[in-house]
């Protein structure tokens, strides 16, 4: 993977295009219904459209980092691509999570420790081993003995 | 109750090792994402049933104490706010142990909940009638302007751009009405998820936006990509209890942080429905506003214990000041004394204005059980302190291994569905792009927290006014909150124009 380069923060971002994104969306299904229920809907959409639109003009006049929306546009990849770690990480614990439904949260984390220990280079194979081992340990006796949360178990143990 | 002290003070002597096991339990239970007062109150409450009304009572005060400084804990060292009013600890805990001052912090929290809580016990004995009276004058509009207070407040300084802080805040407040709409049975903006129906919960959106965030660029910066590998200094035994003993020093000498605190936590406690969230995140406004100079003021957000002193004695007075309504009115303030009301009704006792009266020495005993729990408080708080502590010195990768589990299972125990673990994480990416392009996810949390408060006070206010929203700005308390809402946010921004023109001038 390429080293990444630190870029100036973009002035507006992703954050305000998903959020009215689904302000939009949570006014689509308010829709017709009662003042009160649409009226606050309405009022939290103002307020953000407002924002957004103070952020939008002043990433404008300020020439957005000296990014103009093109160039915005074209770099997305080449961002996302510099986050990959991030992304990959949160890949892995949808992944997870999802172990924990089909094999129980036990084996699923015994499976996740050394894994994230590996990507996150946490030292030599023994080391990772001892520590998966010594944490799944630990998962175990504090999570399903101690607190007694009643996590997803494996098919063989139902 | 001067009559009765003969009863009271024999009764919590007897009592001392309870409250000491009470405190305890609760460092520990505040500790834990998901395991707030109100789970352990009920976990421990069929055990109460077979004990004594009065050693029941003094139990669960006690916990209630030691709950708020576990909160603190993961707060500071690991991102991880047990309690939702941890967030605002976070804030300046989480980077002063990023600068290996993680043992002072910790020490700031510990001095500053025990005086919270010490200080907020004896206001409460002494004027508890007084206090749940002036908390009636806080009617709907009142509410609805504080709840608007805190989330502009934290919006203009939990980042560096005030506009995206508001954003993030306006955001929250949209993200956590979510659900069936209270009036009318709605369901807006769910997907169609029936699990959301009641609404954003509050434990996976703060495991998501403070812990899986964290994780993620845990797992950025160790894998060589951007920003610095945090390093680890290895510290002795003797220098992380020095640490801590710092930093209860830097809170003793900040009385005039923790007394505000203090006021402002006992009094936002008794309001019903306003709670400790508030509390925090407006002591820690008033501590930015109180600043001695601009260059104190710059350290706000990147570290500055002061924060930690505001946000812990104000949370702690507030779990003293919930207590206040609770018991002399019958109005529980807050989910944990909702459940405490609940223990008290179970053990036969009538609370309401005729409790004070009728079971004098065991309401007074509960008040008592604060000050003790919390002089206990500063002993067991070192130990765990001192114990926590050590996760400073774990290497970033195990740290980032263990909060991922760790977290996600405090997500699942909230209610107990894989489905919030999975709304967790969708979090924690919206938080982790949050902080990348500077949109303070603290704002956005205390959107959350406080919408259905904002939104259930702002139609009560409505249709106390008939519809006209004239009523929000015309009583005598909702007049006084707007001004010092718009005094506080130009004193702010006058003081940030100030810090950084000497900034330009230095350079």
């Amino acid at each position: 993977m390429q080293p990444v380069k630190e870029t100036k923060p973009t002035r507006f971002g992703i954050t305000p295009i998903l959020v009215l994104g689904y302000c939009l969306y949570y006014l689509s299904d308010v829709l017709g219904s009662r003042f009160e229920t649409q009226g606050y809907g309405a009022l939290c959409a103002t307020i953000l459209g407002v924002l957004a639109a103070a952020l939008a003009f002043r990433a404008l006049r300020k020439g957005n980092a000296g990014v103009d929306l093109r160039t915005w546009f074209r770099t997305r990849s080449t961002v996302l691509w510099s986050h990959s770690s991030a992304i990959i990480f949160a890949g892995a614990l949808v992944f997870y999570i999802w172990g924990q439904s089909q094999i129980g949260f036990l084996w699923a984390t015994a499976v996740v420790f050394p894994a994230i220990l590996i990507f996150l280079r946490a030292g030599t194979p023994p080391r990772i081993i001892l520590l998966s081992l010594l944490l799944t340990a630990l998962a175990w006796l504090f999570l399903l003995e101690l607190l007694n949360v009643p996590l997803p178990r494996s098919p063989w143990e139902r | 109750m001067l009559a009765n002290l003969s009863e009271i003070l024999p009764l919590l002597l007897i009592n001392l090792p309870l409250i000491a096991i009470g405190v305890a339990i609760g460092v520990v239970a505040g500790a834990l994402p998901g395991f707030g007062a109100s789970n352990t109150l009920i976990i421990l409450f069929p055990l109460t049933l077979h004990m004594d009304v009065n050693a029941a009572l003094i139990l669960m005060t006690a916990l209630f104490v030691g709950v708020r400084f576990g909160g603190a804990m993961p707060a500071i060292l690991i991102n991880v706010p047990g309690t939702a009013s941890g967030a605002v600890t976070a804030l300046e805990g989480f980077p002063m142990s990023k600068l290996g001052l993680g043992g002072m912090a910790l020490g700031v929290a510990l001095a500053a909940s025990a005086i919270g809580s010490f200080a907020s016990g004896l206001i409460a004995i002494t004027a508890a009638p007084a206090i749940a009276r002036a908390a009636l004058e806080f009617g709907a509009p009142e509410i609805f302007a504080l709840a608007l207070f805190s989330i502009v407040m934290v919006g203009q300084i939990a980042g560096e751009d005030r506009i995206k802080g508001w954003f993030a805040g306006a955001a929250g407040l949209l993200i956590g009405s979510v659900g069936v709409d209270p009036m009318w049975g709605t369901e807006r903006g769910t997907f169609g998820f029936i699990e959301l129906f009641d609404g954003i919960p509050v434990i996976p959106a703060l495991v998501g936006l403070y812990a899986v965030a964290e994780v993620m660029e845990i797992a950025q910066r160790q894998r060589g990509d951007i920003g610095h590998v945090v390093a680890i200094t290895k510290l002795a035994i003797s220098e992380r209890a020095r640490g801590i003993l710092e930093g209860a020093r830097f809170a003793l000498k900040r009385p005039a942080d923790l007394l505000r605190s203090t006021a402002i936590g006992s009094l936002i406690g008794a309001l019903p429905g306003a709670g400790a969230n508030i509390a925090s995140f407006l002591s820690y406004q008033q501590a930015v506003t109180f600043s001695p100079d601009a260059e104190d003021q710059a350290k706000f957000g990147k570290g500055n214990p002061r924060g930690i002193v505001a946000s812990e004695s104000a949370d702690n007075a507030c779990a003293s000041g919930a207590l206040v309504p609770m018991m002399s009115l019958g109005i529980p303030g807050s989910s944990s004394t909702a459940v405490l009301l609940l223990v008290m009704t179970a053990h036969g006792l009538n609370v309401g204005p005729r409790l004070f009266a009728e079971h004098t020495v065991t309401a007074y005993a509960m008040l008592g059980a604060i000050p003790i729990a919390a002089i206990l408080l500063l002993f067991l708080g070192f130990a765990a302190s001192f114990v926590a502590s050590s996760l400073t010195q774990i290497p970033q990768p195990i740290i980032a291994a263990v909060i991922a589990v760790f977290a996600l299972a405090g997500a699942y125990a909230a209610r107990y569905l894989m489905f919030d673990v999975y709304l967790a994480v969708a979090f924690g990416c919206l938080g982790y792009i949050m902080r990348r392009e500077g949109y303070p996810p603290q704002a956005m949390l205390i959107g959350i927290i406080l919408a259905p408060v904002v939104e259930a006070n702002f139609f009560i206010g409505l249709r106390q006014g008939f519809g006209s929203p004239a009523i929000f700005f015309t009583r005598p308390v909702a007049i006084a909150i707007w001004v010092v809402m718009l005094a506080s946010i130009v004193y702010i921004a006058r003081k940030k124009k100030v810090a950084q023109l000497r900034d330009t001038e230095a350079r």
